[in-house]
């Protein structure tokens, strides 16, 4: 993974916020501004072929960041700028040019393809859109997707539904690798996906970034998953960024309580190490974005607040070169405990 | 894997499944498909939908001919027989009258045959009206939502808590009797439904992940709504028009039945089962005769939509 992280990044991403009405129909909001926080004043960049993973729980906001950044929803606050260019102001044409230049993979590979039409037609569809090529020449280029994907090219008539998850989820990837774009957003692309399919497909991402320089946004709930292929890491809480590094620091030396006891809770393929590692279990479940704690968002389940916690919000804050941490204790007592074996 | 043929499907189609990545081999499914020719595939291995369909032709093409040679066989539909009456009234079906004759002497059969015209002619033009009024309301509740989706399916279910036979006698009072002003009422008064079923798909779709992709891509609004929210959400309305038929024939025999529809003598199945109900005892095949058109033509209808939803339905096994 050629990751430059020097130069200017391929986007950057500032103050992200995105908040939703809490409450759905016609009098929504009329009576009362009660909103769901789903991603909060998160700031981060990507660097031209680098792969940024990005990780939390569910409901957490880590989707709602990859499909505003993609514009399919408008951020509430903050900007996003692709190749130094604000996305919220582009206008028809521009935004067409930045659609071939950034692609989504989606979660559910049963959901993402229209069911209506052949594989043929849905590798094919980013090149109709955006003009590319005579018809001949589209279905060259999808034949040979197909094959570099691992799916027979031959199958180019078939319908979605003839297909495994797996092959499905690689003609997702073929799709989204149709207008060879700069950054392709995975959202949880192997989360539907059986455990030994996962690791085909993680391989197969790999394989691409290599081959075409992309650079790729992987959204994951699972470290495990995104430890294999991210050039760097970052943690998401309930809206926030809560630390951000590159991954073998953050695997090693973690800062922030939340992704001590996330790495904690990745099992460990050596039962020795398993039996005599400590869990860090946190109480209760994450609270409800529609009205998240005061102070560190964390606080009502971290294992090490103050009082501190639940009055200031923690700045994000460099605590290493390149390690970005949001807790007010990171500094003091960083802990940089994990049994993760790399 | 080419097509199974019909007599295996399942089996060899559930191989074509679990087809590994690659493997394929011998595989040929680059045969252009379409998804009609398919729906076509699923819908001749349907024989209950296939016996309905050939029934629904064969009814068709009586009704449509029917000028050619009913009269000259078994006489006029509408024309009393007045002066033999004594002769020819009341018939029990025979070789020169297969279905019998009625009180002044017409032939049932003939009868019958011209009430199909009339039937079939207000079973699709009634729903063509529901159906047209039905996709555009459905369309726009769905794809614009808020304050048109709030107001038209209101309206809708103000429609919809009306008795149906009720309004369409209201609104054909209110138009005036004409069989024109019978497949307006029915049509016009069949919208409800139709909005709903198609609103319900539409929004479904729309929220669906490939429509996202297709918005990320860049697609027009005019490309997702054609190429990916109108396929998958038009299978639901074929099939559900194809049932409305069956129920329009069913409501005009109603109205008829009830004197506010078609009006003597011009034959239709209602108004005969009328006209027959005051000899159910001594001349039941006034009642039974176009009683079992309706029954047939109506339950040719609905099984023909069921065939047809399975067919559309691309999820099922191929054919």
């Amino acid at each position: 993974m050629a990751s430059n992280t020097t130069g200017a990044p391929l986007l950057k991403v500032e103050h992200l916020t995105k908040e939703f009405p809490a409450e759905a129909g016609m009098l929504a909001g009329r009576f009362s501004k009660r909103v769901v926080s789903a991603v909060n004043d998160v700031s981060f960049e990507i660097h031209a072929g680098e792969t940024f993973g990005l990780v939390g729980e569910s409901g957490c906001g880590k989707s709602t960041t990859g499909r505003t950044i993609m514009r399919l929803t408008n951020p509430t606050a903050g900007k996003v700028f692709f190749e130094g260019k604000d996305v919220a102001k582009m206008n028809k044409h521009e935004l067409k040019d930045l659609r071939r230049k950034m692609q989504f993979i989606f979660q559910d590979p049963y959901a993402s393809l229209n069911p209506r039409m052949t594989i043929g037609e849905i590798v094919s569809e980013p090149m109709t859109i955006h003009n590319v090529g005579t018809k001949e020449e589209r279905m060259k280029t999808v034949r040979e997707l197909l094959d570099v994907v691992g799916l027979n090219p031959e199958h180019i008539n078939r319908y979605p539904h003839e297909f495994s998850g797996g092959q499905r989820q690689r003609i997702g990837i073929a799709r989204a690798f149709a207008l060879k774009p700069k950054l392709i957003i995975c959202d949880e692309p192997v989360s539907a996906l059986d455990v030994s399919i996962q690791a085909q497909v993680l391989n197969l991402l790999k394989e691409l970034q290599n081959k075409y320089g992309t650079a790729y946004l992987f959204i994951a709930h699972d470290l495990s998953v995104v430890q294999h292929i991210s050039d760097r890491v970052a943690v998401m809480y309930l809206g926030k960024m809560v630390e951000l590094s590159d991954w073998k620091t953050l695997y090693t030396e973690p800062h922030h309580p939340y992704t001590q006891s996330l790495l904690s809770a990745v099992p460990v393929p050596d039962p020795d190490v398993q039996k005599t590692r400590t869990r860090i279990i946190l109480a209760g479940d994450p609270p409800s974005p529609i009205d998240p704690p005061s102070g560190c968002r964390f606080h009502t389940r971290c294992p090490i607040a103050k009082e501190i916690c639940g009055k200031e919000q923690p700045d994000f804050k460099q605590v290493a070169p390149g390690h970005f941490c949001a807790c007010h204790f990171a500094e003091k007592f960083p802990i940089k405990t994990s049994s993760i074996e790399l | 894997m080419k097509y199974p043929v019909s007599t295996q499907g399942a089996g060899a189609a559930a191989a074509a499944v679990v087809d590994a990545t690659k493997s394929g081999g011998s595989a040929s499914g680059a045969a252009s498909r379409t998804l009609w020719g398919d729906a076509w595939k699923r819908l001749r291995q349907n024989k209950l939908a296939i016996v309905a369909a050939i029934w629904i032709i064969f009814v068709a093409l009586v009704a449509i001919t029917a000028d050619l040679w009913a009269q000259q066989w078994l006489g006029s539909p509408t024309a009393a027989d007045t002066t033999a009456m004594a002769t020819s009234s009341l018939l029990p079906p025979s070789l020169e009258h297969p279905f019998g004759t009625d009180v002044t002497g017409r032939d049932i059969l003939v009868r019958v045959i011209y009430g199909a015209r009339i039937s079939l002619t207000i079973g699709l033009l009634a729903t063509a009206i529901s159906t047209v009024i039905g996709l555009v309301m459905g369309a726009l509740a769905a794809y614009y939502g808020g304050i048109f989706d709030t107001i038209i399916m209101r309206a809708a279910d103000i429609f919809l808590a009306f008795p149906y036979v009720l309004f369409v006698l209201c609104l054909i009072a209110a138009l005036g009797q004409s069989i024109t002003n019978v497949f307006v009422a029915i049509g016009i008064l069949g919208w409800p439904s139709i909005a709903r079923v198609f609103r319900s798909a539409i929004l479904s779709v729309k929220e669906s992940d490939y429509v996202d992709a297709a918005r990320a891509m860049g697609a027009s609004d005019a490309r997702i709504i054609a190429r990916h929210i109108f396929p998958n959400s038009v299978a639901s309305i074929v099939v559900y028009a194809t049932m409305n038929i069956g129920s329009a024939i069913l409501t005009e025999a109603s109205i008829s039945f009830l004197g506010m529809g078609v009006q003597p003598p011009n034959p239709s199945w209602g108004i005969m089962i009328q006209d027959g109900q005051a000899y159910l005892m001594t001349a039941p095949w006034l009642m039974i005769m176009p009683g079992l058109a309706i029954l047939s033509t109506v339950l040719a209808f609905t099984l023909l939509g069921d065939g047809l939803r399975d067919a559309l339905d691309v999820k099922m096994k191929d054919a």
